[in-house]
């Protein structure tokens, strides 16, 4: 019995190695769809340093300007949004049909609703009229809502357009965390005592961007990356 | 290991490597530890020479050898003002201090003090135990810092001074001084909160320390340092 059961979850069978059906996968791509696909997601990442570069040279400015945001986030989304269409030709399509799953409309929903917000909060809460700090705020709302726009589209773009966006709001949210933690050194080294109740309260704020930014693009790429969100977008 | 092992792996312990990197090479790049403090037998002995020196005697030499972490500072004061202002550079404390007792004589605001004055005056010795960066020099931080940070609150204000070395002699303006010379609280971060004012004046500084060390070249040139300083 106990044996039927592990062979109910497929525990028992030999499993191939990862990397022989995807390297027959991208065997079978289209030679010229995969220098396509080669070429998109190399000009996208060209686009998304730009935007970074961009961003990068804002640092000290002390006065922003709607050139500044268009000249960052353009290339930016841009950028992610070729990613995405690049790698979806180096991926083949695997044959099966998108099976409906509830989830795609939470994380679409939420990811819509905590962009709405994000947004609201910059605005109103915690304006910055510094650049650099303005620009990488500014990423959260954009990215969580270019998340939130590939996880409601569907389909296989769909499905890189959410892991593309999710990731690169992760990898904002890294970089805001690293940021707070190294002005909060700063100040500990610096000022001592004093320096370290300032310092608390960055950790404070570092474990509250975590809850409030970090959690929805973990799960949402989680439940893309499993193999029941693969189906439900008909990635395979 | 599979793949996914040592991807998952890396997941857990890749972020958490990098925050603490972060974290511990800024914190040590601009921590000044606490030094180990002068006890009041050594405290004596340092400022004896040196007051004999205002006295208008010839001073015995110090007999605290105790490393440094720069030069020592010294101050005359007389009714309340500065008076005198040298610095003295040396391989351990006793031989700054020498340095800057032989200096002391030739400063004009000591010839210029009548007997009774010199008995009156005062002598403050600050003794640098520790010095970090300013204005940068940590490439970590340059690149990371939330803006404004770095600008507005560069140095423990009060508790630390700022210094430059042109020519392997070094400058330094005091604590004391930056206070005197409203160096302290320069930027005023917020348009409506016009009496909220905090941040250092690096520019201000640069422009006083290369008038300080006689320095040609340009002021964005002068490497700031902090530095802290056990005063007697």
């Amino acid at each position: 019995m106990l044996r039927a059961m592990a062979r109910s979850k497929g525990k028992g069978r030999p499993r191939p190695k990862q990397s022989l059906p995807e390297a027959r996968a991208l065997a079978a791509v289209d030679p010229r769809q995969r220098r396509i696909g080669l070429g998109e997601v190399a000009g996208g990442a060209a686009l998304v340093l730009i935007g970074v570069i961009v961003g990068m040279t804002t640092v000290g400015d002390t006065a922003m300007r709607t050139r500044t945001y268009l000249a960052v986030f353009v290339p930016l989304l841009g950028g992610l949004a070729i990613i995405a269409h690049g790698a979806m030709r180096l991926r083949p399509a695997g044959g099966e049909a998108p099976r409906g799953d509830v989830r795609r409309w939470i994380y679409g929903g939420l990811g819509l609703a905590f962009a709405i917000g994000y947004a609201i909060v910059i605005v109103v809460a915690i304006p910055n009229r510094l650049p650099a700090g303005a620009l990488h705020l500014w990423t959260a709302p954009l990215f969580t809502a270019l998340m939130a726009g590939g996880a409601l589209a569907g389909g296989r773009y769909g499905w890189w357009l959410a892991v593309v966006a999710g990731s690169a709001l992760l990898v904002s949210t890294m970089l805001i965390i690293v940021r707070i933690l190294v002005s909060a050194a700063f100040l500990a080294g610096v000022y001592g005592a004093f320096g370290k109740a300032a310092a608390t309260f960055a950790l404070v704020a570092c474990a509250l961007i975590v809850e409030m930014v970090a959690l929805l693009p973990i799960c949402c790429v989680k439940f893309m990356m499993s193999r029941v969100g693969r189906r439900a977008y008909g990635v395979g | 290991m599979k793949p996914r092992t040592i991807a998952l792996i890396l997941v857990w312990t890749v972020p958490s490597a990098l925050f603490l990197a972060a974290t511990a090479i800024v914190y040590f790049a601009f921590r000044i530890p606490p030094p180990d403090r002068l006890d009041a037998a050594e405290r004596t002995a340092v400022i004896a020479p040196l007051r004999e020196v205002v006295d208008g005697k010839a001073p015995e030499p110090c007999t605290v050898h105790r490393a440094i972490a720069g030069p020592v500072a010294v101050t005359v004061w007389s009714a309340g003002r500065a008076v005198a202002r040298v610095d003295g550079a040396g391989a351990d404390l006793a031989a700054a201090i020498d340095a800057a007792a032989a200096a002391l004589p030739r400063q004009p605001g000591i010839t210029k003090l009548t007997a009774d004055e010199r008995a009156k005056a005062r002598v403050q010795v600050d003794v640098v135990t520790g010095t970090g960066p300013l204005d940068g020099g940590n490439w970590v931080f340059d690149l990371f810092e939330l803006p404004g940070v770095g600008d507005m609150l560069a140095i423990n204000s009060g508790v630390e001074g700022i210094g430059v070395t042109v020519r392997s002699e070094t400058t330094l303006l005091l604590p004391y001084e930056l206070v005197q010379l409203k160096l302290l609280a320069a930027k005023r971060p917020s348009a409506a909160l016009q009496d909220f004012a905090m941040g250092v004046d690096l520019e201000r500084i640069r422009a006083i320390m290369k008038a300080r060390a006689h320095y040609a070249g340009k002021v964005e040139e002068l490497g700031l340092f902090r530095f802290r300083t056990e005063t007697g």
